[in-house]
């Protein structure tokens, strides 16, 4: 896979920074513009299409928290209290479902080169909470890895979280840049993927890596050491969406070994009613947003609740078969669909919060957490 | 000023900065038949003669009168006709705002007149009330490739960008479509939006255009059907749409439907759930206004065979 970045900006204020030269370095060839913020937002930001800004980074300083609560959902609707690190804003690669396109303001790539104020304010995080296991991912509002040939940042977060008690970082990811991952210990960290069947990558997921490239890259993840994620999200609706379900589950365990694999989430495809306005333009050959949808109870939209059941039921039953151990999540999902699939569901977001730490604790003793108490969960 | 009777004849028929609409103006007529044209056009002298940068109603009404000539204050030398051009701009806008069609129209004239960024960031932008965002100033321009209908509604109902870049998604047959449908039935934007995304789902899903799926629904036969008022017409319009585009949800709300009916429960006691089936559960509302009305729905719900019927919905909904 091969994403051209075709020009970086700097905020004025970070050349000097460490990750601002380490980045440049990295990208020789690639023309540069040192230039002032609010000069960027008229000049550049604001002049650019989405499918523009995307070629484009800006290098910039930290503006805001960077490291907070996973905005998930309202409830009913469950979510798991993931905590997300901003330090990438926006994806230069094009998934025709990928909500960022109606979430965020700007349409550029933005780096943040605040290391340490991202760190402290883990180490913030971690002290408020000392009996509670962390998960913490960068793959929120960009892919954990796209970049990160230019940026490295997988390096400084593993030696970070090397050093952590009841702590991990998730990478989660769409390529197959594991280079600089490869080279770095693996210890707290989860690398995960997102997967569709190849079809839908073809049609919906742009410059992405292709489903045996990312499969490859896990299974070198896993030889490596670390663990793995995988995330059926968002699983998409087509008439013969079983034909092609299947397949990519048989395809992923004949690479890697369920018993590696820390978590799985399932999700269908959910959007804020204004993203299908954008998706028709941008991508006005997508048929994924024509189906039958309804308006959730968080507001979002929402293939109907037999719909889903039945989808999550298939392949939670698919995943059951190759690894009855696995630890599956929904994303996003009403207690009556984890019910309805599953057979039970978590009191509360904390309770699910707690079951990802029970589960880990057993699993993978070389993570080496604290035996986790419910009760420091659900008072938190 | 220096005002000039100007021959008209002598102006040209390109009508460059025209960016309003036809319009009827009979009491300007009037007024013209009676007291003649007392307000002159603004007029830029060209190498043709003169080019009108405002009066165009004025001056057609002239040419309909048979009047051969009208008071005109040209362009002063030295003044640049995009400095002139935002006058005509600014009186205008004494008078009345501007819709989108138009300001598509002066985007145009703009370009046209090869005005620089700055020019029209500083000057023009403010006046239209649009960003200085290439995507959304394309929006606007883009406006003036749709069908002359939908353009006329637009104008009619002044919608917003956001409602009008709808259109462009459509083939021009589909938009005339839309356009005859918004205009024959005098349908809102709101309304049409949402009947839009409807068509546009369906045609999407089945991959047909939305003309044969209006014919398919028996639109136009219904849109013309004398025996039914307007706002029949839309709803009927809007029930075709909604089963075709919802038709699984169409399909278990009826069984559940079915099931409901086959209980035979007393009239005091009503069985609903949330049909989007998000919700989960069936509510049980009892009108309870005697021991007899309790120990009735009692009596129903409680047969095995109508447990088995709640049973049967429950896995629905």
């Amino acid at each position: 896979m091969s994403i051209p970045i075709k020009k970086i900006y700097v905020d004025g204020s970070v050349i000097e920074e460490p990750l601002t030269e380490r980045v440049l370095e990295n990208a020789p060839g690639i023309p540069e513009e040192i230039i002032d913020v609010e000069a960027f937002q008229e000049r550049v930001a604001d002049q650019l299409t989405l499918s523009q800004g995307k070629r484009v980074l800006f290098i910039t300083g930290q503006k805001g928290d960077l490291v907070k609560p996973c905005p998930g959902t309202l409830a009913p609707y469950l979510c798991c209290r993931y905590t997300v690190i901003n330090q990438i804003i926006q994806c230069p690669m094009d998934c025709t479902y990928c909500v960022l396109q109606e979430y965020l303001d700007s349409p550029v790539m933005i780096l943040h080169t605040d290391m340490d104020d991202v760190f402290e304010d883990i180490d913030g995080l971690l002290a408020s909470q000392p009996g509670r296991f962390f998960r913490f991912g960068t793959g929120e509002l960009s892919d954990s890895l796209v970049l990160d040939h230019v940026t490295e940042l997988t390096r400084d977060y593993a030696r970070f979280f090397s050093e952590k008690r009841n702590a991990l970082i998730e990478f989660k990811t769409k390529t197959n840049r594991v280079e600089t991952l490869l080279a770095v210990s693996p210890k707290n960290i989860v690398v995960s993927w997102s997967v569709n069947p190849q079809p839908i990558i073809d049609t919906d997921e742009f410059f992405s890596a292709r489903l045996e490239e990312r499969l490859d890259a896990a299974g070198r993840c896993q030889d490596r050491g670390f663990l793995l994620g995988f995330h059926f999200d968002p699983i998409l609706y087509t008439p013969d969406w079983e034909a092609l379900y299947h397949p990519l589950i048989q395809q992923l365990f004949s690479r890697v070994d369920g018993s590696r694999i820390a978590w799985v989430s399932l999700g269908s495809l959910r959007y804020p009613p204004r993203l299908k306005e954008i998706v028709l333009k941008r991508f006005p050959r997508s048929r994924l947003f024509y189906e039958e949808m309804i308006r959730g109870m968080d507001g979002k939209m929402r293939y109907p609740k037999p719909m889903r059941v039945e989808m999550y039921r298939k392949i939670f039953g698919w995943l059951m078969e190759k690894a009855p151990d696995l630890f599956v999540y929904f994303c996003m999902e009403s207690p009556d669909v984890w019910d309805r699939v599953m057979g039970t569901h978590p009191a509360s977001n904390a309770e699910l919060d707690f079951w990802f730490a029970r589960s880990l604790h057993r699993r993978f003793p070389e993570l080496e957490l604290d035996s986790p108490n419910r009760a420091s969960y659900t008072a938190s | 000023m220096k005002i000039i009777d100007l021959h008209l004849e002598g102006i040209q028929k390109d009508f460059f900065f025209r960016f309003t609409s036809d319009s009827e103006s009979e009491r300007l007529r009037l007024s013209i038949q009676a007291s003649g044209i007392r307000t002159p056009v603004f007029v830029q002298k060209t190498q043709k003669g003169y080019r009108l940068l405002s009066g165009f109603h004025r001056y057609r009404i002239a040419l309909e009168l048979g009047l051969e000539s009208i008071p005109a204050s040209p362009v002063p030398d030295g003044v640049p006709v995009e400095n002139a051009f935002h006058d005509v701009l600014l009186e205008h806008m004494v008078h009345r705002s501007l819709n989108l069609i138009e300001k598509a129209r002066i985007l145009g004239i703009l370009d046209r007149l090869c005005s620089s960024w700055e020019s029209m960031r500083e000057h023009f932008l403010p006046l239209l009330e649009l960003p200085p965002k290439t995507e959304i100033l394309q929006d606007v321009r883009d406006l003036l490739t749709l069908s002359p209908n939908i353009q006329r509604y637009i104008e009619k109902y002044d919608l917003s960008l956001k409602q009008a870049v709808r259109f462009g998604r459509f083939s021009p047959e589909d938009q005339d479509f839309f356009g005859g449908l918004a205009l024959e039935l005098d349908i809102r934007s709101v309304e049409l939006s949402s009947m839009m995304a409807a068509f546009q789902d369906i045609a999407g899903r089945e991959g047909l255009s939305v003309t044969q799926v209006s014919e398919s629904l028996g639109c136009p036969k219904i849109m013309t059907d004398s025996q039914r008022t307007r706002q029949q017409r839309i709803a009927r319009i809007r029930t075709e749409l909604e089963r075709r585009q919802y038709p699984k949800i169409y399909a278990w709300n009826e069984s559940v439907e079915n099931l409901k009916k086959e209980m035979e429960l007393p009239e005091q006691v009503r069985l609903s759930w949330d049909r989007s089936l998000e919700s989960p559960g069936i509510r049980i509302t009892l009108d309870l206004r005697s021991g007899e009305v309790l120990r009735e729905a009692l009596r129903h719900l409680t047969k095995r065979e109508n447990q088995e019927r709640i049973e049967e919905m429950l896995r629905v909904v």
